[in-house]
C-alpha cells in the first residue's frame, strides 16, 4: 500500500514539473530540412550528406560543425545553402514531399473516422471510399 | 564547459522526433547527453512538446545556450531564465 501511494506521488510530481503544448501548425525549418532530406538525402555527396545531417539531426550550430571538420563557418554556411537549394530543387521537380504531407493528412482522417462513435456506417462508407481515392490519385 | 540545449532527432525516415537535450558544445559528435528535458513531435498537428520546466529552468540559470528551435519552443512554454 505504500508502495503505491509512493508512485503515485512520484507520478503526480512528475505531471507537475511538465509543460505541454504546442507549437502551431507551421512546420518549423528543421523540420522541413530534416524532411526534405529523407527523401532526397542520398542524391547528395558523402560530404555534403555528413554536414547536412549535424544540421538536420543533431541541432548543430555551423560554428560547431566548422571546427568540428576543420573548416570554415562560412564554408559550412555555403555549404548548408547549397544543401538547401539541391533539395529544393528536386522538391519542385517530383513534389514527393508534397504529395507524402497529403497522404500522411488523408490516413489521419480515416483513422479519426474509425476512432469516432457518432458517424453512421453510411457516412463512414462514403468517406471512406473518398478518402482512398484522394490517396490513390497522389500515388 | 559549454553546455548547449539542442533537440536530437530521434524515429525512423519520414517520421520525425525529437527530445530535447543538453550536451557539451565541445564534444558535439561523441553522442553523449548530459540530461534529456523534454520532446518535440512535429506528426501532429499542431505540432506538439513536453518540457520538463524545473530542469529547463536549471539549466539556463547554469548558463545552458538553446539552440534556436528550441528557444522558440521554450518560448512557447513560457520558459526563461
Amino acid at each position: 500500500m505504500n508502495s503505491q501511494r509512493f508512485s503515485f506521488g512520484n507520478w503526480c510530481l512528475h505531471l507537475n514539473l511538465q509543460i505541454v503544448g504546442n507549437m502551431g501548425s507551421k512546420m518549423e525549418k528543421i523540420v522541413e530540412q530534416g524532411l526534405l532530406y529523407d527523401f532526397y538525402g542520398e542524391l547528395l555527396t558523402e560530404h555534403q550528406k555528413k554536414i547536412y545531417e549535424d544540421v538536420v539531426y543533431n541541432d548543430f550550430s555551423l560554428t560547431e560543425i566548422a571546427r568540428e571538420n576543420g573548416i570554415s563557418r562560412q564554408g559550412v554556411h555555403d555549404l548548408v545553402r547549397r544543401c538547401n537549394h539541391i533539395l529544393q530543387g528536386y522538391e519542385d521537380k517530383l513534389h514527393l514531399v508534397e504529395r507524402f504531407l497529403r497522404v500522411k493528412e488523408n490516413v489521419s482522417r480515416l483513422e479519426e473516422l474509425s476512432n469516432n462513435p457518432n458517424v453512421t456506417r453510411q457516412e463512414l462508407v462514403q468517406e471512406v471510399r473518398l478518402l482512398s481515392h484522394q490517396i490513390l490519385e497522389e500515388l | 564547459m559549454a553546455v548547449k540545449i539542442r533537440l536530437r532527432r530521434m524515429g525512423r525516415k519520414k517520421a520525425p522526433f525529437y527530445r530535447i537535450v543538453v550536451a557539451d558544445s565541445r564534444a558535439p559528435r561523441d553522442g553523449k547527453v548530459i540530461a534529456e528535458i523534454g520532446t518535440y513531435d512535429p506528426n501532429t498537428d499542431p505540432s506538439t512538446f513536453h518540457v520538463n520546466e524545473e530542469l529547463a529552468k536549471k539549466w539556463l540559470s547554469n548558463g545552458a545556450q538553446p539552440t534556436e528551435v528550441v528557444s522558440k519552443i521554450f518560448k512557447h512554454a513560457g520558459i526563461e531564465k
